[in-house]
């Protein structure tokens, strides 16, 4: 009986889905269609109750620690804090119709903290991006001297130096990107889309079951 | 004054039109070539011999050295939610890792950023354990969800692996600008790295900061690799046998339309 759930027929619905929702991108017949815009509905639903499950395991998890008092109850603290002020908001927003976007305190933790905190880790990535770029412009080997020799060329063709030094950098800066840079991002890219059909395939017969988590 | 309105036609609506459903041609072959693939693999018809993933042969000796160092080891499926096929990829990997470390006694920490793979991977990894017979040693504080928000979860995972000071980062799934990130974070820590994504702007990063990078379709077939067993292996056949289809069309294609012929090339767009 315990296969049946929770194997067979998680197994049973994702075929018929997985097939239901193929023909409404492949299938132009609007009764048809139209069912299937519900049906996405539906998953959306379905999504709602999978966080609420992640957000209840998480609470759990975190209150534990609590009531464990180990070491790091920091995040716990945090996330306990989160849980009031969404609480709070709620009320505000059911009873005093204060949308939870337009309190003060909100706007002021994503204007004050929030975003500036993105920026900031967003603009670590160019001295990450410089140290990367050292390490792997080092001409070592044949492939390291050629990624060395095209990565100068297409930064010297872009920067107005480049074309300072020699007419040609710029237009050797676009073969190069045009070229044998878009063959390589169409191999990848179809390859990859190859490798996804497959995977559906296996996931259709029951052979890849790591979205069902344990599964058997 | 009559105002002219701009009918616009999806590819769908114009292959249905033509009479001819080429998307739904092509999604019928498909299914056929890899389902055949898998058939005559199980017959024994075919052997295909696989040609060897270093990243994937180099994991158990990712996990060795982290036992030798007694730090733990890192998994992350990045970005994607249960729904992203590069995240299902990443959690078939994952489970063998974590079933790795339950035997040898390594710290397995798996970090993820959509809500909605908490109870799968929790699932997953608690199966590991038990498959590896210490279902005692799972703690679900070693799955750990730090933020659905791209950088903080970035910060969250960098912080992480400095400070644990992990012996193996793997980076496996769906990835976009905070790669680099989790890859220097790993350099830094002196991890031994395997990263993996379809995303092609991203496999650039990785293969200059990792020591091994599963490109694109690898990531992909990494589980069924990693599996052994014929069917899965079929589906690998299968899908070679679809590359190698749409390698010769696209020859041909090119040929074609250089010699003014354009029907391949119509009827392909259909």
């Amino acid at each position: 009986m315990s296969q049946i759930v929770k194997r067979h027929i998680p197994h049973m619905v994702l075929v018929a889905v997985a097939f239901f929702m193929a023909g409404d991108t492949l299938l132009l017949e609007k009764p048809y269609n139209d069912l299937a815009s519900s049906g996405t509905a539906v998953v959306s639903i379905i999504g709602s109750f999978a966080v609420l499950l992640s957000v209840t395991m998480l609470s759990r998890l975190h209150v534990r620690r609590v009531q464990r008092k180990t070491k790091v109850i920091e995040s716990s603290v945090l996330l306990i804090c989160m849980w009031v002020t969404l609480i709070w908001g709620f009320f505000r927003f059911a009873f005093q119709g204060v949308s939870p976007t337009k309190e003060f305190a909100v706007q002021q933790v994503f204007n004050a903290i929030v975003s500036p905190g993105d920026s900031t880790i967003y603009s670590i990535l160019a001295f990450f991006i410089a140290a990367a770029a050292y390490r792997a412009f080092r001409a070592r080997s044949v492939e390291a001297t050629l990624l060395l020799l095209a990565g100068s060329i297409v930064m010297l063709g872009y920067a107005p130096v480049g074309e300072m030094i020699s007419g040609y950098i710029p237009s050797l800066t676009k073969w190069i990107m045009d070229v044998p840079n878009t063959a390589g991002n169409r191999v990848i890219i179809l390859s990859g889309i190859i490798g996804i059909v497959a995977l559906y395939v296996r996931i259709i017969l029951g052979y890849e079951r790591g979205w069902m988590g344990r599964g058997d | 004054m009559q105002v002219k309105r701009r009918v616009y036609i999806t590819n769908v609506e114009l292959s249905v039109r033509s009479g001819y459903n080429g998307s739904l041609m092509m999604f019928i072959a498909s299914l056929i070539i890899v389902s055949l693939g898998i058939f005559l693999t199980i017959k024994g018809v075919l052997k295909p011999k696989i040609r060897r993933l270093a990243g994937i042969d180099a994991l158990d000796e990712m996990i060795g050295r982290a036992t030798e160092l007694g730090r733990p080891v890192h998994f992350t499926v990045g970005l994607g939610g249960i729904g992203n096929p590069q995240v299902i990829a990443g959690l078939s990997i994952a489970r063998y890792v974590a079933r790795r470390c339950a035997e040898l006694g390594v710290r397995f920490l798996f970090t993820f950023s959509v809500p909605s793979v908490q109870p799968i991977a929790t699932d997953l990894i608690k199966q590991a354990y038990v498959e590896a017979g210490k279902a005692d040693a799972f703690s679900p504080d070693n799955v750990i969800w730090l933020s659905d928000r791209q950088f903080a979860f970035a910060t969250g995972v960098m912080g992480l692996v400095l400070r644990e000071k992990a012996a193996a980062n793997m980076l496996l799934g769906y990835f976009a600008a905070e790669s680099l990130i989790f890859a220097e974070a790993g350099y830094r820590a002196g991890a031994m790295q395997i990263a993996g994504t379809t995303n092609s702007y991203q496999i650039p990063f990785f293969i200059v900061t990792c020591d091994y990078t599963l490109i694109s379709i690898e990531l992909i077939y990494a589980g069924a690799y990693m599996s052994q067993e014929p069917r899965q292996i079929g589906t690998i056949l299968g899908q070679d046998y679809l590359i190698l289809i749409g390698l010769v069309l696209m020859g041909v294609g090119a040929v074609l339309y250089g010699l003014g012929i354009q029907t391949l090339t119509a009827w392909l767009a259909l």
